[in-house]
C-alpha cells in the first residue's frame, strides 16, 4: 500500500505546484476515485502531522481545506507549531511544500540544512522510466479491471532447493522460484509477470529497497477488450520505475571488503555478497530495461559493457568464476589463505609498459609551468621542471572538496535521471529538484548522487625518466611550499604565482608554525620533508639541498649512521629548529621499523607526522611484503612523493607497493586492487590496463628525455651518446682455461638437466655461470677464491687463511693445525711436513693430483694437508654430492671437506710472479705481453689499456672515464694495471663507507683523476657522474637496463660533452650468449637476480642456450 | 667410430702397472680397448684359495675416475662375498670409491678379500651361510672349487 500512498501523494505534489493539472482535476467525475484519495490522503496527513492525531480531528482539517494537503498541513502546522509533538522523524517530504509558505526565514533555512543529514531529503525518489510487461491474469468475472487505477507489484519468492544442488546459478534458482503479482489498490491479486527477468529485477530492487514500481494496465489481450476476464488471460501493463533517495544514501556496499583486510569473498556464499551481487544486477537490468545510457563512462566499463562483462546474464556467469558465488576453486581458497603465493604475477612486457605510461605522459605537455621562489631557489629550472613543479604543487594543493572534478572514478558512470512526461499533457513533469545526475558503479551496485572523483591523495610518483632531475624538481618543491598552510580553506592560492611563505630574518619562526603540536601530541606534526633514499645518494641529497638554496634558507640533516642526533625528546625540545629536510635511507628506515616494532614510540621517524615524506628510487620498495616497502608505508605524513624512473619494472604489482605507499584509495588496498587489476590482469585480460592507466593517470608525471615540448623542441638537449661494442677474443691460454671451465659446467649443468634436478641446483648453476663470467673478466678471478660467494661461512676460518692481501697465510695455517690436528700422530706430521714445504716455497706445481695424476693445476689443499686440481676435487665433490654424500679427501677420506676448505697453493706463487714482474721497472707496455705465462693482462684488460693509452696520447686526458664492472676483483686488477700504468684512478664499490664514498666522488671532480673505478651494482643508481663522458662496461649483466642506468650516470643533465660509451664483450663466449638473452628482451635478470621457484622455471630455457 | 682419447690417468696407471707389477697381481689392458683389462689373481697363501689363479676382467667406465671401475670375477669362486656370476661385494668398489682410489689398490683389496672372506656381509647367500654354519665344511669345499676351477690355470701365470 505504500506505494499507493506515494502516487497519489504525488500527485498532488503536482497540483500544488501547477495548479490545472491535478489527478483530482483531471477525473473529476470519477467519485469512487475521488473517495478513495480522500481517503489516502487522510492517512498521508496523518503520517505527516503525526499519528496520535485522531482520523476525525483530520477530517475537518482536510474539509476546511477544501481537500488542499497543502493547505490542510498548513492549517495544522499553523496552529501547532509550538506544540511538542511535532514528530520530526515522520515522513518529510511534504515539508518541501510546507516549506515555501511557512520556512522561508534564513534562520530556519540554516537549521533545515544542518537537519537536512538527519530528517530531510531533497526528493523522495526519481523517475527512471517506464516498461511495458506482459502478465497473466489469475482473476476472471466481468469488469473486474480499472484500467485506470493503478496497481502495485509484490513479489513472493519461494525458497525452494533447486533440483539439481548448488550448481545453478543464483539467478537462475531466483527466476525459477521468484513469483511477482500485482495487485489492484485494494489488494487484490489480479495477475502475475510471467518475464522472469523482469520479476527477478523488480523483486530483487524492491526487497533492497533500491526503486519502486507502479503500473497502469494497458490492455487486455483477449476479444472481450477486458470487460470480462479469464484466467491467464494476457495483460499488457505499463511498469513506471522510480528509484528512491534511500538507495542513494546507504552505506557503501563495498565498504566492509575495501576496508578490512578481510578478502573480498569472505566464506563460500556470503549472503551478503549474494545480496549485493543481485541488487547489482537488477539494477543493471533496469538501467537496460529503461534504455539509459551512462553519460560519462569509464572506457573500460564501455568495453566491458560491449564484451558483455556486465550484462545481467553474464555476469553471473562471469562472477561464477571468481570467488564471489562462493564456490571457490581450490587455488582460489589457497590464494585467500596464502595471498603472498600471488605476488609474484606474470611480468609485464614493454608494450604493456608502454601503454600504461602513454596516458600518464599524453596531459603533461600542456601543464602550466610554475616558478620556484627565486630568492631562495638558486637554479634556474627548465621548462618541463616548471611544469613538474606545478604540477607537484597542484598535487599538493589539491583541495578535498573541490567542485570542479576532473576524472570520474574508472569504475563509477554517471547517470541522467531521465525526464518523466506526462503522457496525457506532454509536459515534462519537473519535480523541482537539482539533481540532475547519479553516479552508478556497475562493479559493486554502489549508488550515489555525489560525483565520484579518482580519490586524489596529495601527493604522487615523479616518474621522470633518469637524468632529468627529478632530485631538482622535488627541492624546488620543497623550497616553493616550505611552510604551508594547514588549513584546507586557504588552499586557493593561484599555483602560477606561488606565494611561498618564507622564513626570513624578521618573523620568527614561532609565529610561523602552521601545525599546532599540541593536537598531535602522540605524533607531532613538524614542518620537515623526510627524504629517504639508497645510501650511496645520501651525501648527493644533502649536497644539493644545499646547492640550490640560498645561503641560510633551508637547513638539511643526515640521519644516518650510529650517532642520529634526532630522537623525540630532542624533537620536541626542537620545535623551533627543526631541520627543513631530514634525509636518511632505506636501511635506516627498516632497522628503525624493526626496533619500533619491539619497542614502539621509540623511532622518531615513525612518531612525527612529516610535512612530507620523499621516496626517491621508491622502486626499491617494489615488493609490497618487504621490510623496507612496509616502514615506508608506516611513515605519517601529509603529503607523499614517490621518485622513480622505473615505477613498473618487471610486474605490474610493482606499482601497486607505490600506490599503496601514497594511500591513493581505494586501489592502496590490495584486495581491491587484486580483484579489478591484478587478477582480470593475471587472466590475461588486457583491460586491466585500462584501469590501471586510469590510476595513474592522475598519480604519475612521467617524461623521457627524447620527449618534445609544445613547441616540438626536445624538452631536454642532451649531448649525444654512442654506444659500441668491442668484440675481443681470448688469448690461446685464456681460452684454454675458459674452455676446461665450460666444459666442466657443462658437464654439471647437463647432468642436471637428466636428473631434472636443475632448479634445485639453481644457486649451484649460477655459481656457475659466474664463474665463466668471471674468466670472460680475467681467469685469475675465477680461480681466486675471493670471488666464489661464500655459501657457509662457518668459523671464519676461510678468511684467516689469507692476510689482507689475499695471500695463503702459511703461519696461520701451521698454526691452525697444529691446535687441531697436533695429537694426530702421522697424519699430523705429514700434514706440518706439508705445510714447511709450502712455507719455504716448494713448488707444489710438479705434485701430482691423485685424481688425474697429472701435475697439479690450480692445486687445492684440503684441511688435512692433501692436494689435488681445483677442478678435480670438486668435480669429485660435486659426484659426492649427487650420491647425497658431503665431500671428503679423496686420499684420507677425512672431512666432511666442502669448497669452501680448499685453499689455493697456486695464489702465492701467482703473487710472487706477480711481483717479480713489478720489479722489472720498465713500464711499457712488454710487462704485460700477453703471452705472460701469469695472464697479467687478459684480452680485456688488454683491450682497456690500449683505450686508456690512446686516449692519453690522442687528448692528453680531457675526458674523464668511467669504469665499471660487476666483480670487484676485476677492479682490484684493473686498479694494479692503472697504477703500474700511472694513471690517476679513485674507486667506488659496496664495501666503502658513506664517508669515503662521498670522499670519491668529490676527488673525482677535481682535476688530475682521471677515472673512476665503479662495481656496476653499487654505482648504478642515482650518482651523478657528469664529470665523465667515457664510459667502459668491462662485463655484460643479464639486463641490460641496469647496465643503461649504469650508463645514465653519466649522460645525464650536466653532461656538457657526448658520451661515448664502450662495452666488452669476448667473442664466442658466455658474454655474446648474454647479450642475445638481452636482445631478445626476455630479461632473465628477475630470475638470476632472485630465488623463487616459479620463475625458475621459465629461465630453464635460458640456461638451456647459455650451455648450447 | 670416434673414441674419446684415453684421459692421462688411465695411461699413467696402465704404464705404472706394468711398471711395476704388485706381486700375485696381474693385468694386462686389451689392445682394441685400453679401457678393458684381463686380470689374474693368485690365491693368497694360507687361504681356501691358496695355489688357485683367479681370473677377472676390469672395466674402465667413462666417469672413471670419478666412478669405480667395474670387476667381476669370470673363474669359479667359492666365497661368501663372491657370488654365481662372479659379482664381489666390495666396498670400495660401490659407495666407498674415491676418485683417489686406482686399479691398483681395487685389486688390492680384492686380493685381500680372498684372505678374509666376510661372511656378515654377503652377496652370496647360501655361500655365506654354509661359511657360517660349517666354516670348516665351507672352507674345504672353497678349496675343493680352486682345485677344481682355478688350479689349471697356474701354467699360464708369470707373463
Amino acid at each position: 500500500m505504500a506505494y499507493d500512498f506515494g502516487n497519489n501523494f504525488y500527485s498532488n505534489g503536482e497540483s500544488s505546484s501547477s495548479s490545472n493539472s491535478s489527478f483530482l482535476d483531471t477525473f473529476p467525475g470519477d467519485n469512487r476515485n475521488f473517495e478513495f484519495s480522500t481517503d489516502i490522503n487522510l492517512r498521508e496527513l496523518q503520517s505527516i502531522v503525526g499519528s496520535e492525531v485522531s482520523l476525525p480531528v483530520l477530517e475537518n482539517l482536510w474539509n476546511a481545506s477544501s481537500g488542499n494537503l497543502e493547505k490542510a498541513i498548513n492549517s495544522y502546522f499553523d496552529n501547532n507549531m509550538n506544540k511538542e509533538n511535532l514528530d520530526m522523524n515522520t515522513p518529510t517530504t511534504p515539508r518541501r511544500n510546507v516549506k515555501s509558505t511557512n520556512y522561508h526565514s534564513p534562520e530556519i533555512e540554516v537549521s533545515r540544512k544542518k537537519a537536512r543529514k538527519h530528517i530531510a531529503r531533497d526528493w523522495e525518489r526519481k523517475y527512471l522510466g517506464s516498461i511495458v510487461v506482459s502478465g497473466q491474469s489469475t482473476i476472471m468475472g466481468e469488469n473486474v479491471i480499472n484500467f485506470k487505477e493503478k496497481i502495485t507489484f509484490e513479489s513472493q519468492v519461494y525458497y525452494q532447493k533447486p533440483i539439481r544442488g548448488r550448481k545453478r546459478s543464483k539467478l537462475q534458482s531466483c527466476w525459477q522460484h521468484t513469483v511477482l503479482k500485482f495487485k489492484s489498490t485494494d489488494g487484490t491479486q489480479l495477475g502475475i509477470i510471467n518475464d522472469s527477468k523482469i520479476s527477478f529485477m523488480v523483486s530483487n530492487l524492491i526487497d533492497a529497497g533500491v526503486c519502486e514500481f507502479e503500473g497502469q494496465i494497458l490492455l487486455v489481450g483477449n476479444d472481450n477488450c477486458g470487460e470480462k476476464i479469464e484466467y491467464n488471460d494476457e495483460m499488457y501493463i505499463e511498469m513506471k520505475i522510480y528509484i528512491l533517495h534511500a538507495a542513494f544514501s546507504r552505506e557503501p556496499i563495498f565498504t566492509i571488503s575495501r576496508e578490512n583486510n578481510k578478502h573480498i569473498s569472505s566464506g563460500p556464499g556470503s549472503v551478503a555478497d549474494h545480496k549485493a551481487n543481485d541488487r547489482k544486477i537488477a539494477l543493471l537490468s533496469a538501467f537496460e530495461q529503461c534504455v539509459m545510457k551512462a553519460k560519462q563512462s569509464s572506457v573500460l566499463t564501455q568495453e566491458h559493457k560491449l564484451a558483455g562483462t556486465l550484462d545481467a546474464e553474464k555476469i553471473e556467469e562471469h562472477f561464477q568464476n571468481e570467488e564471489w558465488t562462493g564456490f571457490k576453486s581450490a587455488s582460489s581458497i589457497q590464494q585467500s589463505l596464502f595471498p603472498s603465493n600471488n605476488e609474484e604475477g606474470p611480468s609485464i612486457n614493454d608494450q604493456q609498459l608502454n601503454a600504461l605510461y602513454e596516458k600518464a605522459q599524453m596531459a603533461d605537455m600542456n601543464i602550466p609551468e610554475a616558478e620556484p621562489p627565486a630568492h631562495t631557489f638558486l637554479y634556474s629550472l627548465r621548462r618541463y621542471q616548471k611544469q613538474a613543479l606545478h604540477w607537484m604543487l597542484s598535487k599538493e594543493m589539491l583541495d578535498p572538496d573541490q567542485l570542479t572534478p576532473t576524472s570520474l572514478h574508472p569504475l563509477w558512470e554517471e547517470y541522467e535521471f531521465p525526464v518523466q512526461i506526462n503522457h496525457e499533457t506532454g509536459e515534462i513533469i519537473d519535480d523541482g529538484f537539482s539533481n540532475k545526475l547519479f553516479y552508478f558503479n556497475p562493479y559493486t551496485g554502489e549508488l550515489s548522487l555525489d560525483f565520484q572523483k579518482v580519490d586524489q591523495c596529495r601527493g604522487g610518483i615523479l616518474a621522470d625518466e633518469m637524468g632529468l632531475g627529478k632530485t631538482i624538481e622535488i627541492l624546488s618543491l620543497i623550497h616553493s611550499v616550505k611552510y604551508p598552510t594547514i588549513d584546507p580553506n586557504q588552499v586557493d592560492v593561484d599555483l602560477n604565482q606561488v606565494d611561498v611563505v618564507d622564513l626570513t630574518e624578521d618573523v620568527k619562526p614561532s609565529t610561523i608554525r602552521p601545525v599546532s603540536l599540541s593536537t598531535y601530541e602522540a605524533y607531532p606534526a613538524i614542518k620537515t620533508t623526510l627524504i629517504v633514499c639508497p645510501m650511496s645518494l645520501l651525501s648527493q641529497w644533502r649536497d644539493e639541498v644545499y646547492n640550490v638554496s640560498a645561503q641560510d634558507t633551508m637547513t638539511v640533516e643526515v640521519y644516518y649512521g650510529k650517532k642520529r642526533n634526532w630522537d623525540l625528546k630532542a624533537i620536541r625540545a626542537r620545535r623551533a629548529d627543526l631541520p627543513d629536510v631530514l634525509v636518511t635511507t632505506y636501511g635506516v628506515l627498516m632497522s628503525e621499523f624493526s626496533d619500533e616494532e619491539n619497542k614502539p614510540t621509540t623511532s622518531p621517524l615513525f612518531n612525527v607526522e612529516f610535512l612530507r615524506v620523499v621516496l626517491d628510487e621508491a622502486h626499491v620498495i617494489k615488493s609490497r611484503s618487504t621490510k623496507t616497502a612496509k616502514a615506508c608505508y608506516s611513515l605519517r605524513a601529509e603529503r607523499r612523493w614517490a621518485l622513480t624512473g622505473t615505477p613498473i619494472q618487471n610486474r605490474l604489482e610493482d606499482i601497486f607497493s607505490l600506490v599503496h605507499f601514497l594511500r591513493h584509495e581505494p586501489w592502496s588496498n590490495f584486495q581491491f586492487w587484486k580483484k579489478f587489476i591484478q587478477n582480470p590482469f593475471d587472466k590475461k585480460d588486457i583491460r586491466a590496463l585500462g584501469v590501471v592507466q586510469g590510476v595513474l593517470e592522475p598519480l604519475v608525471l612521467r617524461r623521457t628525455k627524447n620527449m618534445r615540448d609544445i613547441n616540438g623542441q626536445p624538452i631536454i638537449d642532451l649531448p649525444s651518446k654512442e654506444v659500441e661494442i668491442e668484440y675481443l677474443e681470448f688469448s690461446p691460454e685464456e681460452q684454454d682455461i675458459y674452455d676446461s671451465i665450460y666444459t666442466h659446467s657443462k658437464t654439471k649443468f647437463n647432468y642436471y638437466v637428466k636428473s631434472g634436478s636443475i632448479l634445485s641446483h639453481y644457486a649451484h648453476i649460477f655459481q656457475l655461470l659466474v664463474r665463466l663470467r668471471q674468466v670472460c673478466d680475467h681467469p685469475i678471478l675465477a680461480i681466486s677464491k675471493h670471488t666464489i660467494i661464500n655459501e657457509d661461512d662457518e668459523e671464519g676460518v676461510n678468511e684467516s687463511a689469507f692476510d689482507e692481501e689475499g695471500n695463503l697465510n702459511i703461519d696461520h695455517l701451521i698454526e691452525r693445525f697444529m691446535t687441531n690436528y697436533g695429537e694426530r700422530g702421522n697424519s699430523a706430521n705429514y700434514q706440518i711436513e706439508m705445510l714447511e714445504k709450502l712455507k719455504y716455497g716448494e713448488d707444489f706445481s710438479n705434485r701430482e693430483c691423485p685424481i688425474c695424476y697429472d701435475n697439479l693445476v690450480n692445486g687445492v689443499l684440503m684441511p688435512c694437508m692433501h692436494s689435488a686440481c681445483r677442478q678435480c676435487i670438486m668435480e669429485y665433490f660435486q659426484n659426492q654430492e649427487l650420491l647425497g654424500k658431503s665431500g671428503q679427501c679423496p686420499v684420507c677420506r677425512r672431512g666432511p671437506i666442502t669448497e669452501n676448505d680448499l685453499l689455493d697453493i697456486n695464489k702465492k706463487n701467482d703473487e710472487k710472479a706477480a711481483s717479480s714482474n713489478t720489479n722489472d721497472e720498465n713500464n711499457d707496455m712488454s710487462t704485460f705481453d700477453e703471452s705472460d705465462a701469469n695472464l697479467k693482462l687478459s684480452a680485456k684488460l688488454g683491450a682497456l689499456l690500449r683505450r686508456l693509452n690512446n686516449l692519453r696520447q690522442d687528448n692528453k686526458m680531457t675526458e674523464k672515464c668511467v669504469i665499471f664492472s660487476q666483480f670487484t676483483s676485476m677492479l682490484d686488477l684493473i686498479g694494479d694495471v692503472l697504477t703500474k700504468e700511472n694513471f690517476s684512478f679513485v674507486r667506488l664499490d659496496g664495501t666503502q663507507q658513506q664517508t669515503d664514498r662521498e670522499r670519491v666522488l668529490k676527488d673525482f671532480k677535481k682535476p688530475g683523476i682521471d677515472i673512476i673505478l665503479i662495481s656496476l651494482r653499487a654505482g648504478g643508481v642515482g650518482l651523478n657522474l657528469t664529470a665523465a663522458s667515457r664510459a667502459f662496461l668491462m662485463d655484460p649483466w643479464w639486463n641490460s637496463s641496469i647496465e643503461d642506468q649504469a650508463v645514465d650516470r653519466v649522460h645525464r643533465i650536466g653532461q656538457k660533452r657526448e658520451v661515448r660509451v664502450t662495452r666488452f664483450i669476448i667473442k664466442n663466449s658466455i658474454e655474446e650468449k648474454m647479450l642475445s638473452i638481452q636482445k631478445r628482451k626476455n630479461a632473465i635478470a628477475c630470475g638470476l637476480g632472485m630465488s623463487k621457484d616459479e620463475l625458475k622455471a621459465h629461465r630453464i630455457e635460458d640456461l638451456r642456450e647459455l650451455f648450447s | 667410430m670416434a673414441t674419446p682419447p684415453l684421459p692421462k690417468r688411465i695411461i699413467k696407471e696402465t704404464e705404472r702397472l706394468i711398471a711395476d707389477a704388485v706381486p700375485g697381481i696381474n693385468a694386462k689392458p686389451h689392445e682394441e680397448n685400453l679401457r678393458y683389462f684381463d686380470v689374474d689373481i693368485t690365491g693368497p697363501e694360507q687361504s681356501p684359495f691358496e695355489g688357485g689363479v683367479f681370473k677377472l676382467e676390469l672395466f674402465l667406465p667413462e666417469e672413471y675416475p670419478m666412478s669405480p671401475p667395474k670387476v667381476r670375477f669370470l673363474t669359479k669362486i667359492y666365497h661368501p662375498n663372491i657370488d654365481k656370476l662372479g659379482r664381489i661385494c666390495l666396498d670400495i668398489l660401490k659407495d666407498k670409491w674415491s676418485p683417489a682410489l686406482q686399479i691398483r689398490t681395487v685389486l688390492l683389496s680384492i686380493q685381500a678379500l680372498l684372505s678374509a672372506p666376510n661372511p656378515d656381509d654377503p652377496l652370496a647367500n647360501d655361500v655365506a651361510q654354509h661359511w657360517k654354519d660349517n666354516e670348516q665344511e665351507a672352507i674345504a669345499k672353497a678349496r675343493e672349487w680352486t682345485q677344481t676351477y682355478a688350479e689349471r690355470k697356474m701354467s699360464k701365470i708369470g707373463i
